[in-house]
This record gives structure tokens, sequence and C-alpha cells, in this order.
């Protein structure tokens, strides 16, 4: 770390043509960035929809003291701290088991969890509401076995937070694997011959080694379900149980509009994961430091021993219910005319996948949809590592901004970027509204902390010594980036296209908004079935687009060898 | 034009010739020259649909904003490209109150994205058709086929209509249990057994909350949140819930009704006697529509026969166009009692009042 830091003090920063691409890189982001929050900051000082005449006003920044947003935002912080509480420790323990155990299937289970990880949440919502509702198959079969009515109830907060646990716990095992395995084992080793039992070492030794990451993993984790739009959506309405994305929701997607107030929630929201964000940033590069000491030894697995069982149904029990189950209820309902709890009283039919077949929408909405994940997270590589090439390696001025200004639409949860999105690009004189440019534009924006982060990472690694050799061999810096960083940087500049291409693939918060009849795509399209609970073509569309994904995957890793390492 | 005039005058001259009464000479006259103007018209209008027709085949894509439902509208879709191939479809459906709210936004905004729009029309989507220039003012040549009433202006024309019914689960209700009334909604028996669709997504439930008034049924908000009503996305969200048991009884505009139905859903259902609230749906040409002809063309097919047949079987509600074969187990419109239209019943201030009063209620602001 000293030894980077020093050279980039020593290292000047000349002009040259990374000067032109610097001041065009800056320029995009911060456009990308700084126009929708622009938008919103200005939509939230006035008290008329954009483009109508009206006045400045503060009402809207003082209506968030009204009751009803403050039970919301009490809600929401309630939701969101009671799944990242369970979240964090199944996944960790996940963790743990799969990569500290003698765990039979650890290569197993880390590929069902990857899938997992990439199941939309809107459509495991879907899924859970067939399994847990009032008339779904939990109640119908209590009611069946035992004639007596159950009262399971999935949209309630426990529901929620039932459901966001289960999609968020692959993010925490994916998080927590890396510093899991790159523990350095001897400090175990020496708790374990001193005598520790297996919980005192796990409590005084291995939790406290795993302490940066456990605290960037929560924050991460926190931001992601504060921001979540599309369980809430699908659960919290029936119940009604609001959350701040839910309600930004229904103020401005249903009339009378209240984009104003809309807008100064979303900021607000925007403004509590920032500081999440933030706070992570500094626990991320504190943790950093720590782990940069390496390994002593090989790990040697805990032993199971009577625990094998109970760590084998635990992580089947998630596998079950969080990727097997869903997936064969998705099968089954898109299978039938009608729901019915009793699969042997169903009555069955292909016409979904048939009309799917026959539909232009949905080859458009699939058409679009490989467009923009695959076009779209080429353009989102690119930009992040040009982005993290300057903030990590280079430096120049300004470096910092253009940090925070990448980081920024982060913290903004998707449908209040989509808002800011439709209001700046419906408005401004640009050929953008109506394109796959914007949606393309509004998934890069979101989600380009994922490539700047995946080839950060690499970038620090590089020792800078490398470039120098080529530049005192008379390379020019363009040269020594063409064949010397981006050569070595290729696995984690692939790994970052592979997660921004299964980013935008399932992404749908930010799309709701500024979606047309043109640029669908195939999450949209899922979407809007479920919106008018047309179970069966939801369904169907959401076998095949998992089937698609899973068949995009595939080749992805296969082609990408880089990308295996996620 | 004027060859069939002269020809008409020398029929004239020849009847005079002759000792015919005066006042069979003037029929025959009136119907010759009317059956002449007629031809006439007919002939123009024809030649003026062809040039209609030829430049919608070179914009060669409609695009329709519509909230009918989305399994059916593939079918229509596709009916309309076989009755004029070449011509590519592009669709977006929203509910009716998101549709006019984007449709608005784009007007507003200078981004005229949609040819044709078929939706339920609100207070605010009726004065941008009246006042605001939101819509074309034509005539369709299928519009001679319906009654007058459907013509807003030669600007919007009803082509089907949506009514609130009260439905339940035949599964987990018995009969002599099942609701026969609005009132029935509210009854305890039915706690936390009742959906619907919220108010300020629908603008059906917009009229059937100023019906709930009109009848004496007021303070609605409040008596079914005491009920502990549950709220579902849409008509067909409301449907799916009863019918999976989430809710036993529910109360929606009748879209999902019929398809259900012709389904075998067990599902009961009941218009009350003390009346219901219609919606006509409307389709409308963007005066601003990118592809005008194409729009137009669209239009008018569904006013057409077959567009109606269509319509009506994928939209599960009776077209408006007489003579048509209605629907299998819905009842006609005529034969429910005390009707109101929706937007009738229902101004702006009214509709924003409602839906505020319910957003407070139910803690959404």
């Amino acid at each position: 770390m000293n030894r980077l830091t020093q050279n980039s003090a020593t290292t000047q920063y000349r002009f040259n043509f990374l000067t032109p691409l610097y001041v065009l890189v800056f320029a995009a982001v911060a456009l990308m960035a700084l126009v929708p929050v622009a938008a919103l900051v200005l939509g939230s000082l006035r008290d008329s929809p954009p483009g109508q005449p009206g006045n400045w006003t503060l009402d809207n920044w003082a209506n968030l003291a009204s009751p009803g947003v403050i039970d919301t935002l009490i809600t929401t912080i309630q939701v969101a701290c009671l799944t990242t509480f369970f979240a964090m420790i199944l996944g960790t323990v996940l963790a743990l088991i799969i990569h500290r155990t003698d765990f039979r299937w650890p290569n197993t289970m880390t590929g069902l969890l990857g899938l997992s990880f990439y199941f939309p949440s809107f459509i495991l919502g879907m899924a859970w509401i067939v399994i847990g509702s009032p008339g779904g198959l939990i109640n119908d079969l209590i009611r069946e076995l035992f004639d007596t009515e159950a009262n399971l109830d999935i949209y309630s907060v426990g529901g929620i937070v039932l459901v966001m646990v289960l999609h968020q716990v692959p993010f925490v095992y994916l998080t927590m694997r890396g510093p899991v395995l790159g523990m350095d084992p001897s400090y175990e080793e020496a708790a374990r011959t001193s005598g520790a039992s297996a919980f005192t070492m796990l409590r005084r030794v291995t939790l406290p080694m795993l302490s940066y990451a456990l605290a960037s993993s929560t924050l991460l984790c926190l931001v992601m379900s504060l921001e979540q739009f599309g369980i809430p959506v699908l659960l919290g309405i029936p119940g009604r149980v609001t959350v701040l994305a839910t309600q930004i929701y229904l103020l401005c997607r249903f009339p009378p509009t209240a984009y104003g107030l809309a807008a100064a929630i979303g900021l607000t929201l925007a403004a509590l994961t920032a500081i999440a964000i933030l706070l992570q940033r500094r626990l991320a590069r504190g943790g950093q430091a720590v782990a940069t000491t390496g390994k002593a030894g090989r790990i040697t697995p805990i032993r199971l021993g009577a625990w094998r069982w109970p760590a084998n149904i635990f992580c089947g029990g998630y596998i079950l219910m969080g990727l097997i189950f869903p997936t064969i209820i998705l099968l089954y309902t898109s299978l039938i005319k009608f729901f019915t709890g009793n699969p042997l009283n169903a009555s069955y039919t292909f016409r979904n996948y048939l009309s799917i077949w026959e539909s232009e929408g949905t080859q458009l909405a699939t058409l679009n949809t490989l467009l923009v994940s695959g076009g779209g997270a080429l353009v989102g590589v690119m930009l992040g590592a040009a982005c993290s090439y300057f903030t990590v390696r280079l430096k120049p001025t300004g470096h910092r901004i253009l940090d925070m200004l990448v980081m920024l639409p982060f913290g903004v949860p998707g449908v209040v970027l989509g808002l800011g999105l439709l209001w700046a690009y419906a408005y401004l004189p640009l050929p953008l509204y109506g394109t796959m440019t914007l949606i393309v534009l509004a998934y890069v924006t979101r989600f380009l902390p994922y490539a700047t982060e995946t080839a950060g990472a690499r970038f620090v690694q590089l020792d800078r010594s490398l470039e120098e050799a080529a530049w005192t061999a008379g390379a020019s810096r363009q040269t020594g980036v063409w064949r010397i960083v981006l050569p070595l940087s290729l696995p984690s500049l692939q790994s970052g296209y592979f997660l921004l291409f299964m980013a935008f693939f399932r992404e749908i918060s930010a799309t709701i908004l500024i979606f047309t009849a043109s640029t669908s795509v195939l999450s949209v399209s899922i979407w809007s079935y479920f919106e008018q609970a047309d179970w069966g073509m939801a369904s169907a569309l959401s076998i095949l687009a998992m089937v698609l994904m899973l068949g995009i995957m595939s080749a992805l890793l296969w082609a990408m060898p880089g990308a295996r390492k996620r | 034009m004027t060859a069939l005039i002269g020809r008409a005058q020398r029929l004239w001259a020849n009847f005079r010739n002759r000792d015919l009464p005066h006042r069979t000479m003037t029929y025959i006259f009136a119907s010759v020259a009317a059956t002449v103007l007629a031809t006439s018209a007919f002939a123009q209008a024809s030649a003026d649909w062809k040039t209609v027709e030829d430049a919608a085949k070179k914009e060669g894509t409609v695009s329709l904003y519509h909230n009918l439902r989305p399994s059916g509208i593939e079918k229509l879709l596709s009916e309309f490209r076989k009755t004029y191939p070449g011509i590519k479809t592009e669709q977006m459906r929203l509910g009716s109150a998101p549709l006019i709210e984007r449709f608005a936004t784009e007007f507003t905004a200078g981004r005229n994205l949609a040819d044709v729009v078929i939706t339920f029309p609100d207070e605010t989507m009726l004065k941008g058709v009246d006042t605001g220039g939101w819509a074309l003012e034509w005539t369709p040549p299928e519009l001679a086929a319906f009654k007058p009433e459907i013509n807003r202006g030669n600007k919007m024309f009803a082509v089907h209509t949506s009514r609130n019914v009260i439905i339940w689960n035949k599964q987990r209700v018995k009969p002599a249990d099942a609701p026969k009334e609005w009132a029935d909604l509210w009854d305890p028996k039915w706690k936390g057994k009742v959906a619907m669709d919220p108010p300020w997504r629908s603008i059906a439930v917009q009229g059937l909350i100023a019906l709930w008034t009109q009848i004496g049924l007021n303070d609605s908000a409040q008596k079914l949140k005491a009920n502990d009503v549950r709220f579902f996305e849409g008509s067909a969200g409301v449907f799916q819930a009863v019918l999976r048991g989430d809710a036993l009884v529910g109360t929606l505009a009748d879209l999902p009704l019929e398809p259900g139905l012709v389904d075998g859903a067990p599902i009961g259902f009941v218009y009350p006697k003390s009346g219901t609230a219609i919606n006509d749906g409307y389709v409308m040409v963007p005066a601003k529509a990118p592809h005008l002809n194409a729009g137009k063309l669209f239009a008018n097919w569904v006013m057409s026969a077959p567009g109606q047949a269509v319509l009506q079987e994928i939209g599960g509600l009776p077209g408006t166009r007489p003579g048509i074969t209605p629907p299998k187990f819905v009842p006609a419109t005529s034969s429910l009692s005390n009707v109101v239209d929706s937007l009738v019943i229902s101004s702006t201030a009214q509709q924003a009042q409602s839906i505020n009063t319910w957003r407070e209620v139910f803690g959404i602001r």
C-alpha cells in the first residue's frame, strides 16, 4: 500500500492521449450521474409535474415530516435491518460451512448459490405468493391435512423479510466467500491447539478476523435492502405494508401523481443509502490493508462430525426455498389455465408458451434484452475500466470527484433513478427518450460501480513498475495500457462484464418508468404480465428468461475464464 | 360528378314531358339525387380511405398504447396484421391511469410515440381530448355502423364497456353466504377476505366509489379499512387473488370475468341490483401520432365487425358495435339495473378527492 502511494506521488501525470480521454470520461460520468439527480432535486422543489407551469416550493420537503411518510420510513428501515440481520447470519454461516468445514459438496453449493444470486427478485416474490399467500400452497396443504384455517400470510412484514432474505443470502455468501477463503488459518490452528472449542474459536478468532468483510457486506446488504423494489411492491401492496420504494412507485405511477413528493422521498432514500455506501468504502479500504498480509499455510477444514446432517439440511433447505421450490412453482403456474393448489385438479395447457412463441412483443423484448445486456455491459465495462484506471492508477486532479460521481447513482434506488431519467430525458432537447440508448444509459449509470470495483481491484494489485518499465523502454502510455495493463487485467474485466451482463438482464426498477413500446425488455414484459395478474404468461416468460439466462451464463463462463472467479 | 348531375337533369326533363303526378316525379327525382350523392360520397370516402391505407402501408408501423388484457393483445395484433400485412405492430400495456399519465407526459414533452390509444378515459384525458389537442378529429368509415353516443366529437370512439361486479370463490363460499350487494363487502364476516383494486390505480374503481356515495354508502374507505380490505394490482389481480383464495370475495371491473369463466374458473359473480358503474373503453388516434395513417387504420379496424369480434373475445368485454354476438357468460349491459357512467358521476375534482381520501386512510402519503 505504502509502495503504491509512493509510486503515485512520484509519478507525474503529464499531458498525452490520456488527458482528452480523462476529460471525456469525466464529462460522460458527470452527465450520467448528475443529470438525473439534478432533475430529481429540481422536481422536489416544484409544485407541479415536470413540463407544467408551477411554482417553486419547499412543501414537498416539508411533507417528509407527515405521519404517512414517517411511518413508511420506519417500516423501510425495519424491513431493511431485519433483512440484513438474517441475510448476514445465513449467508455467513453458508460461507463458513461450505469453505471452512469438510462439507462434501462445496462446488455444487457454490454453483447453486451463484444461480440463486441471479434469480430476479420479483420472480422470487411471485413464486412465494403462490407458496405462502393466504390461499397459497402451504395454507392449502394445512387446510387439507388438518381441516383447519391456517394463518400463514406472505403479505406481511415477516413475509417481505423472508423473501428478501432468501434473495440477499447469495449476495452475502458471495461477498463473504473471498474473505473466508483468504483467511490466515494459523490463528485458528493456534486456538485449536490451545484447546479452544469450535464455538470459542468462531467467536474469538474467526469472526474478528472477518470483521471488516462482515461490516462491509452488512452495509452493502443494507443498501440493497433499502432500495429493494420488486419484492416489497408485490408482497407489500396486498398487505398494506408500504416501504419508501413502493411509495415512490405509487406516487409517480398513478394519478393524481405527486412527483415532487416522490422526488423528495427518493432523495431522502438516496441519502440513506449514500451514507451506508460511504461507510462501506471506508471499511473496505481498511479491510484491504489488513487482508494484504497473506496466508501462512493451507486451510485445514473443520470437521463437521455430528453437525454434518444439520449442515446439509441447512444448505439444502436454503437451495430448496430460494431456488428449487420457486422454479417448480413457476413451471406449474405456467402450465395451468387457472390456479388451483392441488396439481391433480388443475387444467393444464401449453397456451402460455405458444402465446409467447407467437408474440412479436416478446421477441422484441428478448432481442432488446440481449442487445442491452450484451452491448450495454461492454460499454459499461469499458467506461468502468477507464474510470478505475484514472482513479486507482493515474490519480489526476479531480480523480476523487470522478470516483464519487461513479458511486453517486449507486446510492440512488433504481425506481428513483428511473424517475430522474424520465424527467431529464423526456424534457431535455436530446433525442434519447424512447430509444434503447436511454435504457443502456440508465443501466450503465446505475451499475457502473460493478465495473469500476472489479477493474479497480485488479488495477490496485498491478505494480506500477510494470508500466514504468515499459515507459522506460520507450513505450508510450497508450502502449503501456494496451500491452501491460489490459492483458493483466483481462480476468477482472471479464468478471466485470459478466456481472454487468447479469445485472442488466434482470434489472427492472430503473426501467419501469422509462420503457416504451419499442424499448421494452424481458424483465418489464414479465412485470407487465404479473401486474395484470396474468400469472400463466408471467410464469412462462420467467421460465424462458431463466433458461435463457442459464444458457448465457454458461456461454459467458465458458468463453470468459476470468468470470468464473466471481 | 358533373355527368351524373347532367343525367339527373335529363331524367327530370323526361318526367316533366310525361303526365306523371308532380309529387311522384319529385320523389323519384329526390331518390335518384340522394343515390347519386351517396354513391358519390361513398366513392369519395373509399378513395380517401384507400389513400389512408396506402399511406399507412408506407409508414409500416403502428404503435398501440392500451390497457387490454395482456394475454389477448397478441391475438388482436396478429389479426390486424393478417388484415393489413406489411404493417408492423408495437404495443405498450399499462393500467388505464398510468397509461393516461404516460401519454400526458409524452405529449407535454413533445415525445409523441403512440399512434393509437385504447383505454378507459378519466377527466384528465377527456380534457386533453376535448380542448388540449391530444386527439385527431376524423371520421372512421366504420363509425356509420355504430350508435351516435359512442362518438365523442369525432375524436374518441367507445369500442367496449366494462362494468363493476362482485365476485367470490365458489369453492370456499357457500351459495347462501355469497354477497349480493355492495354493502355486503363491509360485513365483518369477510374481514380480511375482501379484495379490490385500489382507486388510485383504476378509473373504474373511482366510478364505483362515486356510485357508492350516490346510493348512500358513504365512508367506504374507512369501512373497508376496518374490514381489512386487501389491494391487488388491477381487476385481473383481484380475480386471481379470489381464485387462489387469498381473498374470498372481491370487487372488480369485469375485464377478466368472461375469459376466466370460459376457462372454467370456479368464480361466482353478481351485478348488484342497487346499481353498477360502467366505463366505456375508447379508441383514439393522437393528433401528433408519428404514424397517423397507421393509427387511423388500426382504430377503424377495431371498430369493424371482425375487429370488434376479436376485441370482445380477447378483451372479455361486450363490444359497442350493434349486431355482434354477445359474450357467453356475462350479461349484457342493458340487462343490468341502475347503470351509471363513471365519468358522469365523478368529476376530476371528485376523482382526485376520492383518491386522496383513500391514500390518507390507507397511509399512502
